[in-house]
């Protein structure tokens, strides 16, 4: 698939924002300052950065999960309501079964119980969790929580998909799996993506536009689009070569 | 979602129905050798786990509500040092004023129930909701359970271990309170009535307090234990 073939209207603009924390004892932090960005409809955006350069501040400010001090979001012809989130540790909710836990996004959507039964299944089938649809969150693996935690994204068809390092708790195998799914379900669906990684080869594999945070406070280091074709071999000169830049941007 | 298994198997159900018959065993054998009435036995043991009951259910809504409208945000630094100075006032202090007020009624003896089993649910549910994780929440948050569902699937299944823990304190505190307020406002029926008409028997009032103890045993291990277990299990991710 080519980048030329992506619907270059706009998604979502950050508008100049900033954003700093204040601890216990009173110090405070800055995490963000003055970030400028466009994402557009269909793209597959990542915000790379090192640990501390706010990336996951700055992707739940986005996805209005957090509120910027100055500066703001705009969405253009959708909201926030479009949306869906994958994190970190998967967030599933423990005492709610895989199924349950799938379901609880078309909870607000005005669809019928049957109507969403079926998409859960269908969602299920999809991620390979049929078997688990009984089961508890603890009684899974890391691998298979992420698959639920991309499940229950997917199943609302979100028009923006956000993802918080979904990759970085499972192992190698586990998570290249994941990876090659999630490419060829965003090929077929063209969702928006906005990911967040501080993994180069991630980007690289995924990015049509990779933005390079600076380390505390969080700015715009670079904003790079990457047009190399799809499937991109990982061990091709034109990925050396950028990950060497991108390497080069990212270490402080 | 799961149900609680109050058996596992035909030896756990006859060790189940050993325990719910074996206080009423005690008492039936108690009453005969103590020569006292067992129907009006039964009858001030039920009229007092009913006024326990009551003020439970009202405690357990309050505290319930107040917990989760106050565990975090801006509202908790100011309500919880609030609520923190409130339990610590001794209930029983307050017991002449609504003697004055209500006299020695139901309303009083309740009123102190409530006073006395709300804290430890209130807290319990505080401490417990305030440790859930905030990407839980944020989940929650992003796939817009509001309301109702809010309710049903985050709120209600998040707070039951706390309210599980504050329960058990809870009454634990409630059946020395409910006998106390008995005996202090002269209630004419209930377990402190029938602990005033045997006080001067040490026997008697040390079988009817063992009878008593054995009771409250078998629902902690019948009804408590098990709900306890089945909350937390839930709760680990």
């Amino acid at each position: 698939m080519n980048i030329l073939k992506i619907n270059m209207s706009l998604a979502i603009s950050v508008n100049a924002v900033s954003k700093t924390f204040q601890d216990e004892n009173g110090t405070t932090t800055q995490a963000l300052r003055d970030i400028t960005l466009s994402i557009k409809s269909g793209e597959f955006f990542v915000i790379l950065g090192p640990s501390g350069s706010g990336k996951s501040t700055l992707l739940r400010i986005i996805s209005e999960l957090e509120t910027p001090d100055h500066g703001s979001i705009t969405w253009h012809g959708m909201s926030a309501e479009d949306c869906a989130f994958v994190f970190q540790q998967f967030a599933l909710l423990p005492w709610l079964t895989v199924f349950d836990n799938v379901g609880i996004g078309l909870l607000s959507m005005n669809i019928s119980k049957t109507e969403q039964k079926k998409r859960i299944t269908k969602q299920l089938r999809t991620l390979g969790l049929r078997k688990f649809a009984k089961h508890y969150p603890h009684e899974l693996s890391g691998g298979m929580k992420q698959r639920v935690g991309f499940a229950r994204a997917l199943v609302v068809s979100p028009k923006v998909l956000f993802l918080d390092e979904p990759f970085s708790e499972l192992d190698t195998f586990t998570a290249e799996t994941l990876r090659r799914e999630l490419i060829t379900l965003w090929q077929k669906e063209r969702f928006t993506v906005v990911m967040v990684t501080h993994n180069v080869d991630e980007a690289i594999e995924f990015a049509d536009r990779v933005t390079v945070l600076t380390a505390r406070p969080g700015t715009v280091e670079a904003l790079l689009p990457i047009t190399l074709e799809r499937p991109r071999s990982m061990r091709s000169k034109g990925v050396f070569d950028l990950h060497d830049h991108i390497t080069k941007l990212v270490a402080p | 979602m799961r149900h609680v298994k109050l058996y596992r198997n035909r030896w756990h159900l006859i060790v189940t129905i050993a325990f719910v018959a074996l206080p009423f065993i005690f008492f039936l054998i108690f009453s005969r050798v103590a020569n006292l009435s067992f129907p009006e036995l039964m009858s001030n043991l039920a009229l007092s786990s009913i006024r326990l009951f009551i003020a439970y259910l009202f405690a357990a809504f309050i505290g319930w509500t107040c917990a989760v409208l106050f565990y975090r945000g801006k509202l908790a630094t100011l309500a919880l040092p609030f609520f923190d100075v409130l339990q610590s006032f001794p209930t029983f202090a307050a017991l002449p004023i609504a003697v004055t007020l209500w006299g020695p009624s139901e309303t009083t003896i309740i009123l102190f129930l409530v006073l006395t089993i709300i804290w430890p649910i209130f807290f319990s549910i505080v401490s417990n909701l305030s440790i859930l994780r905030r990407d839980w929440r944020e989940a929650a948050s992003v796939y817009h359970l509001h309301g109702w569902n809010h309710f049903r699937y985050f709120l209600w299944p998040a707070s039951r271990p706390g309210l599980i823990t504050g329960s058990i304190i809870g009454l634990g505190e409630g059946w020395e309170a409910l006998i106390a307020t008995e005996i202090i406002v002269q209630a004419p029926k209930g377990l402190g009535a029938f602990f005033v008409s045997v006080n001067n028997n040490a026997i008697v009032t040390s079988f009817g307090i063992l009878g008593f103890l054995l009771l409250i045993f078998s629902i902690n291990k019948l009804v408590w234990l098990p709900l306890l277990h089945w909350s937390h299990e839930h709760l680990e991710d």
